[in-house]
């Protein structure tokens, strides 16, 4: 094949036979550079530990305080204010009474609560101190739970909330009070996380003194 | 019979010995040397072998491939009477020859300016470069924030508050809505055990625009009474009316229980819809008392 000469690409430049000599760099700057580049290194890889995981990223914005402290959030407002064990729920309604016994035992944690600006229903669940969760119990009728109704800005809304919890788990039990979580749940939900104060010999002279029978309207 | 190979698939056989075949491997013919780099000089072409003469064109710049377009005359010139006298023609040899390599090619103005320009100062690349982090960091959050605003206001539309004249009515969803009167509830309905409250009552009238406001008797619409601050009362329904539809009018009747001090202060706020009015998203009529 005939080229051209305007077509075809010239050698590469040599490099000047002489050449600029090589500023010289002390080892010690050398080594000193290395460490420093490993501990960026090892800097960069250990910042990724901390890395929330999606779980994480969607965990509530918790309050936290103690019995009757008042937990203030930005939807809602709660504060404990009493604390019983029974054996055995009565819930007195119009025209029936209906009777909730268990082997375990009965928490009944009264709550009061409140909202800045828009009415509201709240639920709660238990936190045991080994991270169990308990849910509140189906066997009392939900309309004398707490859950079942409205708390609305300018005053207190006081409700109960009913768990069954076996007798070992309630020392150190938490109570958690977020709005009802939505299908699609929202990030950055609000809660207040309440310690009810039961150490372990608090909790072993609460659950002996419980009552037969807590009687409650609803 | 003759014994079967269990593996011949009868598709491919081996060739014989002595056929040549693309499969079996044959010796190589090495190649002579040849000249590759820098290319070899054109083969002279005998004089005469030519018919077009093609000139050389000197001084060509690498970088302008192609001439600039010649402007159109005005006036095409006249045909010569006569071929104008050729110019010398340059020796067919000279037109395919390599151009002398001990000219050496123009450096454009502007490469040898760059060479020279002084390097930057340390401190101000350190800026140049800390500020672009900067910028694209910004940049990537602002882009994410904005995607996420976007993704978060499809699902819950921005609320925009129609005010609505006392006495008036406006439409709203399936139905035109008016506020009869808000006033205190009759005395049974009061609740004596909590005296900062007081019990409304709220008459509202709508109208259907259209057949699909009769489902405003069951699911009922989000009605709220408001303060000026903002803080917000549900209004439940006592009484609906027993049917709605395009062009009839229906009365709903609310209670709805709100602190004392603001009971001539509270004005009946509304959404289509009790979902929106959870979210409160979306439009809603305000009405004056």
């Amino acid at each position: 094949m005939v080229t051209h000469p305007g077509f075809v690409p010239d050698a590469p430049a040599r490099p000047s036979p002489q050449g600029a000599p090589r500023a010289r760099v002390p080892v010690w700057r050398r080594v000193l550079g290395a460490i420093a580049g490993l501990a960026l290194a090892c800097g960069a890889v250990y910042v990724q530990s901390l890395v929330l995981t999606p779980d994480q990223l969607n965990d509530p914005i918790t309050t936290s305080g103690g019995m009757h402290d008042e937990l203030v959030t930005d939807r809602f407002s709660t504060r404990v204010e009493r604390l019983e064990f029974a054996r055995t729920v009565r819930v007195k309604q119009t025209y029936t009474t209906d009777e909730a016994t268990t082997d375990n035992i009965f928490l009944i944690v009264k709550v009061g609560a409140t909202t800045p600006r828009r009415p509201t229903r709240l639920d709660a669940h238990l936190l045991t101190a080994d991270g169990l969760r308990f849910e509140p119990t189906d066997r009392v009728a939900a309309t004398a739970s707490m859950a079942d109704k409205w708390v609305q800005p300018g005053w207190w809304r006081s409700g109960f909330f009913f768990f069954e919890v076996p007798k070992p788990a309630v020392a150190g039990l938490r109570l958690v009070v977020a709005e009802p979580e939505t299908l699609f749940g929202d990030t950055w939900v609000a809660e207040t996380s309440a310690d009810l104060g039961l150490d372990e010999t608090e909790a072993e002279r609460m659950v002996g003194a419980a009552k037969d029978v807590y009687e409650v309207t609803g | 019979m003759t014994e079967q190979n269990p593996d011949d698939t009868g598709v491919w056989r081996h060739p014989a010995a002595g056929e040549p075949s693309w499969f079996t491997p044959s010796k190589r013919v090495p190649r002579p040397d040849a000249r590759v780099w820098p290319p070899p000089p054109p083969p002279s072409e005998p004089p005469g072998s030519s018919t077009v003469p093609i000139p050389v064109v000197r001084h060509a710049s690498r970088n302008q491939p192609w001439p600039p377009p010649a402007r159109p005359m005005a006036v095409p010139p006249a045909m010569p009477e006569a071929p104008a006298p050729r110019p010398p023609e340059p020796p067919v040899e000279a037109a395919f020859a390599p151009e002398p390599a001990s000219e050496p090619t123009p450096v454009p103005v502007a490469a040898r300016r760059r060479r020279r320009r002084r390097p930057m100062p340390k401190a101000a690349k350190i800026g140049i470069q800390f500020s672009g982090a900067v910028i694209l960091a910004c940049a990537f959050v602002g882009v994410r924030g904005y995607d996420a605003l976007g993704q978060y206001r499809e699902k819950v539309p921005a609320a925009s508050e129609r005010h609505v004249p006392k006495g008036r009515s406006a439409p709203l969803g399936n139905a035109t809505w008016r506020l009869v009167g808000i006033a205190l509830a009759p005395s049974q309905f009061q609740t004596p055990e909590t005296p900062d409250r007081e019990m409304m009552q709220i008459e509202v009238e709508a109208t259907g625009l259209n057949a699909d406001a009769k489902y405003y008797t069951s699911s009922l619409p989000g009605f709220y009474l408001s303060d000026k601050a903002g803080r917000m009362w549900l209004a439940l329904a006592s009484k609906t009316p027993e049917e709605l539809g395009a062009g009839k009018t229906g009365r709903f009747t609310l209670m709805s229980a709100v602190p004392k001090a603001l009971e001539d202060q509270v004005e009946l706020v509304m959404w289509p819809s009790e979902h929106e009015g959870k979210d409160q998203s979306g439009p809603s009529l305000r009405f004056a008392r």
